[in-house]
């Protein structure tokens, strides 16, 4: 690869790698959040709004890298548009932990291992996205792997999802605590959805690649 | 030197609206950039007219017999033709409008034109689409079986989408350079006013001052509406339409690389079962193939009885 295409792919990972940041310290932000540990909850959130904004200047230097020149017009569209999906992930962290800290919304204990659970299995999409990234600049069949691993774990998580929602407008809680708990599930499964964006945008990269 | 200025406006007139058959879908791609592509091409098709380009002189002087004045007048003729159907945006084809031109003017003079040759000629032209096509749908599937084994990630098809594109264009350019000098001053050879070789270095060298200096917009035109190709699928195109125009060259009959284009263009379309060129293109070509034929025999036959 020429010098450009290089920076271009390193700030890539970069940005990658603060993504990820973004989904781990949201992810402490919730055990703590649903631990009763509200101040450290806040501490991971304000780590999750640091991590986002990194990842925000890290995407506007990939974009000036990829206009300046770096890869092929055709591919460098696709380029831009999987790092501005995978920065979506990044955003919808972030604004998953915002509702949490603003609204602070009362799960239910019988609940909570279930929100613990969405909320890993949501984030556990990154990681064969991560992979598949990773794998664009070595094999574009194991990108393609990848992606569909990706497609499988977000499956999952809709049921997931489904069922927890169920849960939640079948508890005896007041109606407003109900739409609040489903609002709080779905922004969580967003992340997921993100993430399946971002993996349809990666695939296309390598489909291209392969003619 | 006057008397080869027509050949010069026709080399010119060429340059400026062929180049964009070479160089339009890797330029608008963003595979090469416009300046680094009309130096390139100008370089090649200048190389390609001297090494080679005197293969095709016997076809364009062997239909009749040509004076200089006629050789003048087909040449104009000939220029003006190309020049005014580019301006109505036909894709228009320098020998046929050559080929007509002579034609015109043998038919003017009474002079005997070898229906031999000429048929030979004509068989050429309509075989250069076809011979694209057969070629492009060749190196589609023989080079894709290359291409899906090694190029595994997109640095590497990057970088080789890059390289071979500047290769392949040279290629071309040198191609277009050979088979298409003889339109631009076979006539003068022909009539005795310029040896091989300066007839080669006067036509490579207008034809590469047309592509640097009024290629620009014929380039964008042209490119964009043959730039949904992907990047291979475009370097294929090309790389067909050098190989149809290198065989052509060594069979001594000047074409049409608009022509060949069209017809790699499909074959590789062909080749992918998708469809690339449309009905309405298929017709312009059509149209424009009988169009400058029967213009620049008119326009020769005109211009010859004017100035008789």
């Amino acid at each position: 690869m020429r010098k450009r295409e290089e920076e271009s792919v390193n700030l890539a990972r970069e940005h990658l790698g603060k993504t990820e940041l973004c989904l781990n310290e949201m992810a402490k932000t919730f055990g703590a959040y649903l631990d009763g540990r509200r101040e450290e909850a806040k501490d991971f959130a304000l780590q999750v709004d640091k991590a986002e904004s990194e990842a925000d200047n890290l995407r506007r230097e990939i974009a000036k890298g990829l206009f300046e020149g770096a890869f092929l017009p055709l591919m460098r569209e696709g380029f831009l548009n999987l790092v501005e999906a995978i920065d979506k992930i990044a955003d919808e962290a972030e604004s998953c932990c915002d509702l949490i800290m603003l609204e602070t919304p009362d799960i239910p204990d019988d609940l909570k291992p279930s929100f613990k659970e969405v909320v890993k299995d949501s984030i556990l999409c990154f990681q064969p996205l991560k992979e598949g990234f990773i794998h664009l600049f070595k094999d574009f069949s194991l990108t393609l792997e990848q992606v569909q691993k990706v497609n499988v774990k977000e499956a999952e998580v809709d049921q997931k999802e489904e069922e927890l929602t169920r849960r939640v407008f079948s508890a005896d809680l007041e109606l407003a605590r109900k739409i609040l708990l489903r609002q709080l599930v779905a922004k969580i499964c967003d992340i997921s959805d993100r993430t399946e964006d971002a993996a349809d945008r990666l695939e296309v990269l390598a489909i291209k690649g392969r003619i | 030197m006057f008397r080869v200025l027509p050949g010069a406006y026709l080399g010119w007139g060429l340059g400026s609206n062929d180049a964009a058959n070479i160089f339009g879908p890797p330029v608008t791609s963003g595979l090469i950039n416009y300046r680094r592509a009309v130096v390139l091409a100008s370089i090649f098709i200048l190389l390609g007219a001297i090494l080679e380009g005197r293969k095709c002189f016997p076809t364009v002087s062997g239909v009749t017999v040509l004076t200089l004045k006629s050789a003048f007048i087909a040449t104009l003729a000939a220029g003006i033709i190309v020049n005014l159907m580019s301006w109505l945006g036909f894709p228009v084809s320098t020998s046929q409008a050559i080929i007509g031109s002579i034609v015109g003017i043998g038919l003017l003079n009474r002079m005997s034109i070898d229906l031999h040759k000429l048929t030979e000629i004509i068989i050429c032209w309509l075989l250069t689409p076809l011979g694209a096509v057969f070629i492009s749908y060749l190196l589609f599937i023989f080079l894709r079986y290359f291409y899906q084994r090694k190029i595994e990630n997109l640095g590497l098809f990057n970088s080789v989408a890059k390289v071979s594109c500047v290769l392949i264009s040279c290629y071309a350019a040198y191609n277009l350079g050979a088979n298409n000098v003889a339109n631009t001053t076979g006539t003068f050879v022909a009539a005795g006013l310029l040896s091989p070789f300066l007839a080669t270095f006067i036509g490579g060298t207008s034809i590469s001052l047309g592509v640097l200096t009024y290629s620009k917009n014929v380039i964008f035109t042209v490119g964009k509406k043959i730039a949904p190709l992907d990047p291979f699928s475009g370097l294929i195109a090309l790389l067909s339409t050098a190989v149809t125009l290198h065989l052509f060259t060594q069979l001594g009959v000047p074409v049409s690389s608009s022509q060949a284009m069209v017809g790699a263009v499909a074959g590789v379309g062909l080749a992918r079962g998708a469809r690339t060129v449309n009905k309405i293109t298929l017709f312009l070509i059509f149209i424009s193939w009988i169009l400058t034929l029967l213009l620049s025999l008119g326009l020769a036959y005109t211009l010859g009885f004017l100035f008789k």
